[in-house]
């Protein structure tokens, strides 16, 4: 190996090399150099296949994509209305549902049972048939002083199927949490209430951080279903700019919007993540 | 532990070869080759004088079953003129009507004319298919239906009942292809008609409007029916007391409701450009979602095409011809910007558009159309128009 430690002339400054003794800058010049030949050859094999003008005009239309653009971001705020609303709420029914489940002892089994009724059928139904029962069953009924908002039932049924897979989440993590924590806190003296609200529960969701926000993203998409009933939001917006230009291009628009709203949202989470290991195991490795 | 990894790793790798296998690329057609055919007629000089009388008994059949009982009564049609050499039939109206000269050039008649399948026309709609514009039952095998049918719901296009099948028998017979030459395709999802890449059928036609920048990925042939929009809406409201928008008598009166229409229509189009309520206007997934939304009261009115609103209104709502029907058309537009124009679909460079258009300007200037016209769709039965 030359270089690094090997020379002993005190004047030249020894190269900073990796654990594997590989000189710092190259690794990055290899991920470069390998990505951009991979890409390249994909790019090119697409661009040159027979159908590729068909599909740039009908999937990538820039004059379509720049024109549907402001529309459909406009139509997001309408998603982003629901999805912050309905997140809220899930977060909270579904750890009242997790708490439920988890209750201890024959008394509590009315609540047992109904947490996992609850789940099963929840989760077991498709979404889009559970909003078309519900939101345009429950108004069907007409009764009086229940109100029939689209808006208002779309939110209540994306609450209700999502946190039951967030339940699930938080279940997940307060199992994950060692039975000595609960038994020590019991020992200190605090109830099985404040035991749950104070040692088991914080440990328990900041495990499950990184899957909570893998519901909520899921959510984020999800919250095309209340286009459905009528409400038009960025999903819809971008089916009736397709339909009325006959051109897919807005649906890479709204993929584009959702995925500007995903993405830095996951980095930042990650961000979170790393901030608050470091916090708890500062020094250890 | 090791099993457990294995065997999770074979059932990733199934489903990925699964998914791939599924989607599997139908074959990029290699340079598409489109034949636009030559338009001018200078090439069969006698070709045109066998075929003018063919379209001209296809509104006879028609008029002869005007009732909605699918009897199998329709009487064969002549036989076309596909050769020179057949004398033309004429006509056994009772009113004789003066047979113009053939509008549609040989190239564009049967025996010569290029189709998906040789000699034949492939035809399609969506499914499922709605009055007035189809009519017939699903349940009857009609002849020249293909045994078992094909999945039609609520209407058969088979049938010829219907404004929309009546025009595109009388659009095909004007091109020398008689009904036994018809196939009939069911389309389920309305994007089909314009997916890119080349299409399973002839030519489609759904109630789509002619629009210009539908136009730049499709070819459309020249428009079959002008339709106007109109607003349906309950005529009283969840606690039985009169809905306010029955008294609404113009454009700028609708402003303050919450209209909705179908998310693919022109109607949507009409809501946010012409009427521009103050009222974030719904858009619709289908039909029944619409009709569910109206009779829940979450939607106050509902844009649809007239006819449309008198197929809802008469067929699907309640007690229409009583003084106190479930549903009232509330009035109708006549926003020329507006008025819809229906065309066929057709594969975008397609050799057929000019055929289409060809018997197209035959049948309306045979009188085909109208009589198509009169006998499927409804009068205005005076339905006030928005000012």
């Amino acid at each position: 190996m030359s270089g690094g430690a090997g020379s002993l002339d005190p004047n030249v400054a020894p190269v900073p090399r990796t654990r594997r003794g590989r000189p710092r800058g190259t690794g990055i010049l290899i991920a470069a150099l390998s990505t951009l030949v991979v890409v390249g050859v994909l790019g090119y094999l697409i661009v040159n296949s027979a159908g590729w003008p068909v599909l740039q005009s009908n999937f990538f239309d820039a004059a379509t994509f720049f024109d549907t653009l402001p529309k459909i971001v406009k139509a997001f705020a309408l998603n982003v209305q629901i999805f912050l609303v309905t997140e809220v709420m899930v977060l909270v029914f579904a750890l009242v549902l997790a708490v439920m489940r988890s209750l201890p002892g024959p008394a509590f089994f009315p609540a047992r049972f109904f947490a996992i009724a609850y789940i099963d059928v929840f989760r077991g139904l498709p979404s889009v048939m559970v909003v078309y029962l519900l939101a345009l069953g429950i108004p069907a009924l007409q009764l009086p002083g229940v109100t029939d908002d689209v808006f208002f039932w779309g939110i209540v049924t994306l609450t209700l199927i999502w946190s039951a897979y967030v339940a699930e989440v938080y279940r997940s993590g307060i199992e994950s949490v060692h039975a000595s924590q609960d038994a020590a806190a019991r020992s200190l003296g605090l109830s099985r209430a404040q035991s749950l609200r104070y040692v088991v529960l914080p440990q328990a969701v900041r495990r499950v951080i990184p899957a909570l926000l893998n519901d909520f993203i899921g959510l984020q998409k999800d919250s095309a279903l209340v286009g459905f009933l009528g409400p038009i939001e960025a999903f819809k917006r971008a089916q009736i700019e397709t339909d009325a230009t006959f051109s897919f291009t807005p649906y890479i628009a709204a993929a584009v919007v959702f995925l500007a709203i995903t993405i830095p949202l996951t980095r930042y989470v990650d961000w979170l993540i790393a901030r608050n290991r470091r916090q708890r195991m500062a020094g250890a490795t | 532990m090791r099993i457990r990894s294995i065997s999770a790793l074979a059932v990733v790798a199934a489903l990925a070869l699964a998914a791939c296998s599924g989607t599997a690329a139908t074959p990029v057609p290699t340079a598409a080759v489109v034949t636009t055919a030559p338009v001018t007629p200078t090439t069969a000089p006698a070709t045109p004088t066998a075929v003018p009388a063919t379209p001209t008994p296809t509104p006879v059949t028609i008029t002869a079953a005007p009732t909605a009982t699918p009897v199998a009564v329709i009487t064969p049609e002549p036989t076309v003129a596909a050769t020179p050499t057949a004398v033309p039939t004429v006509a056994p109206t009772d009113t004789p009507v003066p047979t113009p000269a053939s509008l549609v050039s040989a190239e564009c008649m049967a025996g010569t004319v290029a189709t998906k399948n040789t000699g034949r026309l492939t035809l399609s709609t969506d499914n499922p298919a709605y009055p007035p514009w189809w009519g017939g039952d699903p349940n009857t095998q009609y002849p020249n239906e293909t045994a078992g049918g094909d999945g039609w719901s609520v209407s058969d296009p088979y049938s010829m009942m219907g404004y929309e099948s009546a025009t595109a028998y009388a659009v095909a017979a004007a091109m020398g292809f008689t009904p036994d030459l018809i196939d009939w395709i069911p389309n389920t999802v309305f994007e089909n008609a314009f997916k890119p890449g080349p299409k399973d059928f002839d030519f489609h036609l759904a109630q789509i409007s002619i629009r210009p920048a539908r136009a730049k990925n499709v070819d459309f042939s020249d428009s079959y029916f002008d339709a106007n929009q109109a607003v349906l809406a309950m005529t009283k409201l969840k606690d039985g007391s009169p809905n306010p928008i029955l008294s609404v008598t113009t454009i700028a009166g609708l402003k303050s409701f919450k209209l909705g229409a179908g998310v693919a229509t022109t109607s949507l189009d009409l809501i946010e450009n012409t009427i521009q309520p103050d009222v974030a206007p719904q858009a619709l997934a289908s039909n029944a979602v619409a009709l569910r939304l109206l009779q829940n009261h979450q939607i106050d009115g509902l844009v649809v095409d007239l006819n449309t609103a008198f197929y809802m209104r008469d067929a699907q709502l309640e007690n229409f011809d009583t003084p106190d029907p479930e549903a009232t058309i509330v009035g109708q537009f006549n926003v020329s910007a507006q008025v819809d124009q229906m065309g066929i679909v057709l594969q975008k460079g397609s050799s057929l558009t000019a055929c289409v258009d060809q018997a197209l300007a035959q049948i309306k200037a045979d009188g085909t159309l109208q009589a198509i016209y009169d006998q499927w769709i409804s009068g205005n039965q005076n339905i006030p128009t928005f000012q």
